[in-house]
């Protein structure tokens, strides 16, 4: 049997891109949801972009994405809801669009995140990477503009990245369409629960703040024995963080993490129905 | 011909009218609506407020230190007073006056109010210090309590206003700080923390802020004498009357040399090309702003390069973790660095 050289194999990540559907705004019934988060100006709307086929407007300042952008598209039978989120420098927020980046990954349960960073000041927006796993491990770093890094003559050691970080990690450059086929594959891996990352951990050395934390984590652990991030919880208490502290005392602090179980098995019924 | 100058001269004039009663914060336009506004409750707030801050400070209030706080004439005071005592506010106690419950937790709403206003002016203006004492003055009276819990979520429960004053809760109940000095009281070579600079009255608060001085700073008296106080305190040395000491509040603390020396040096007179070490950022810097700055990677032990100046000096581009940012150079003149090590 004569084998079509250019066809991709199955196995390979190239071969999903032939069943990308883009599918725009159409954005009922979804399976999954992705959130795109990153420093300001990483290309966040480009990647968005290339994922759905619409067309966002990019451009070349800070702060043109202010308030959310959805969109979708389709791989493999599954359907994903995409959350393009304004560019943030922490997930401490100073201003709305902050803010509103903020709630997102918070409350907005998403599936995956995908944080898509500059690889030409990789080292500033790394802090909004490691501050993202700390509250959840289904991240992926999107290392973004490599065209960029190698005109400047920035050479970016991505495994060495990926080790060190737990979470995969892709290089793009999604203004040519290049790393969207990998990037698509680690979504539906993280997706699906094929892939599990073990994400590196800030540690805090300090003693008074070591015990601290870990008396807290303790109690919130008896508390609330279902989160996966205790740790995190306590951290935010002791920093104050108002949003949080009115979660544990309204009880529902079990939202935040969880991946939302109720609405999908909703939305599953409701595409079976159709 | 004599028609135009006529003319001319009529417009002149009609432009210039226009100037005194227009022009800002002093033209009498605004000065009639001004007092428009101080009708007989704005002024019996303030009445209230002053007594209510009396109370705080564990002492009687009188109708002249009413008076004179508020800079309400003896006679309306008195008048007004005379109400209050009507509605259950005040009570007479001796010489002075004192609150009920009812009056003492107006007064405190109303002082929860102004500190609030200072501190949202302070972390999300861009009103000078100066101002600040004057605008909540105006504004206190037009906060109802939901909007002042608002504010006081928006900027996430706050002790103490810019000063150092402590911030009633809404429920009344106010910390102080138990063994506060004022500066003119400290011997020589005492060391402390500034936690409060009083903020009337406003023209020696201006001085007080223009020298820098702020809760939160490290202090060492070097001389106390007759007329003068001598400090040192940000790297150098700084001259107070014995009036702007006495507005000074501090706690004595043991500092040694090393907490007291650290850089002197900011950002701002730094030279281009040399790179430097961040050592810590003034505690003048707003919560907001510090956290913008640690978020882009300001933090003790950072290297950091100032690269380009603009002519006026100001703003200046520095190189920080691989990327150009630019700092006004107010922001730049409060984060203090050194040379780095080799």
């Amino acid at each position: 049997m004569k084998k079509d050289p250019a066809a991709p194999c199955p196995g390979c990540p190239v071969h999903n891109t032939d069943s990308l559907k883009r599918l725009g705004i159409q954005l009922d019934g979804f399976d999954y949801v992705v959130a795109l988060a990153g420093n300001p100006n990483t290309g966040k709307s480009t990647v968005f972009n290339a994922l759905t086929g619409l067309r966002q407007h990019t451009g070349n300042w800070p702060g043109k994405t202010v308030s959310r952008a959805e969109g979708a598209f389709s791989i493999k039978g599954n359907k994903y809801k995409v959350v393009d989120l304004p560019g943030t420098y922490s997930l401490l927020a100073t201003s709305l669009d902050e803010e509103i980046a903020r709630d997102f990954i918070l409350f907005g349960k998403p599936d995956v995140t995908v944080v898509v960073a500059d690889a030409t000041r990789l080292e500033r927006n790394l802090n909004l990477v490691l501050q993202v796993q700390e509250i959840t491990s289904r991240v992926i770093l999107a290392c973004n503009l490599m065209d960029e890094a190698s005109r400047h003559g920035l050479s970016i050691d991505i495994r060495s990245l990926a080790r060190d970080l737990g979470i995969p990690v892709v290089k793009m450059t999604a203004r040519k369409n290049e790393g969207t086929a990998e990037l698509l594959d680690i979504i539906e891996k993280i997706a699906i629960g094929d892939l599990k990352s073990k994400p590196y951990k800030v540690k805090y050395t300090t003693p008074q703040i070591k015990n601290a934390i870990d008396t807290i984590t303790e109690e919130i652990k008896q508390e609330f024995p279902d989160i996966p991030n205790p740790r995190w919880v306590a951290v935010r208490l002791l920093d104050g963080d108002r949003r949080i502290i009115e979660a544990v005392q309204r009880g529902d602090l079990g939202d935040i993490s969880k991946g939302g179980m109720e609405d999908r098995a909703h939305q599953i019924k409701v595409i079976g129905n159709q | 011909m004599h028609n135009e100058i006529l003319y001319l001269g009529l417009f002149s004039a009609f432009i210039l009218l226009c100037i005194l009663i227009f022009r800002p914060s002093n033209g009498w336009f605004w000065r009639l609506k001004k007092r428009l506004r101080l009708s007989d409750g704005v002024l019996s707030e303030d009445i209230l407020k002053y007594f209510a801050q009396c109370s705080l400070e564990g002492q009687l209030g009188t109708l002249k230190g009413a008076s004179g706080a508020t800079g309400i004439a003896q006679n309306k005071s008195g008048k007004l007073i005379e109400k209050l005592i009507e509605r259950r506010f005040i009570t007479v106690q001796g010489s002075g006056f004192k609150l009920s419950q009812d009056g003492l937790a107006y007064g405190l709403r109303l002082i929860r109010a102004h500190r609030l206003y200072e501190t949202y002016m302070y972390e999300k203006s861009g009103f000078r210090e100066k101002d600040w004492h004057k605008l909540a003055n105006e504004a206190e009276h037009d906060l109802t309590i939901n909007k002042i819990n608002d504010l006081e979520k928006q900027l996430n429960f706050p002790i103490h206003d810019p000063h150092g004053d402590p911030i009633p809760d809404y429920d009344g109940t106010i910390k102080t700080y138990e063994n506060k000095l004022a500066l003119c009281d400290m011997q020589t070579n005492d060391t402390g923390v500034i936690v409060h600079i009083e903020d009337e009255p406003g023209n020696i608060y201006s001085k007080l802020a223009d020298m820098g001085l702020c809760p939160g700073l490290k202090i060492r008296i070097l001389e106390n004498d007759s007329l003068t106080v001598l400090i040192w305190a940000i790297g150098k040395q700084h001259l107070l009357t014995k009036m702007q000491a006495a507005n000074v509040h501090v706690i004595k603390k043991q500092l040694d040399t090393k907490q007291m020396e650290g850089s002197t040096q900011t950002l701002a007179d730094y030279p281009v090309g040399k790179i430097a070490q961040i050592q810590r950022i003034s505690p003048r810097i707003s919560d907001s702003e510090r956290r913008r700055l640690m978020d882009l990677g300001f933090l003790p032990g950072t290297s950091i390069e100032k690269e380009l100046v603009n002519a006026s000096g100001d703003p200046i581009a520095f190189r920080i973790r691989g990327t150009l940012l630019a700092l006004r150079r107010s922001q730049a003149n409060l984060i203090f660095v050194k040379d780095k090590p080799l």
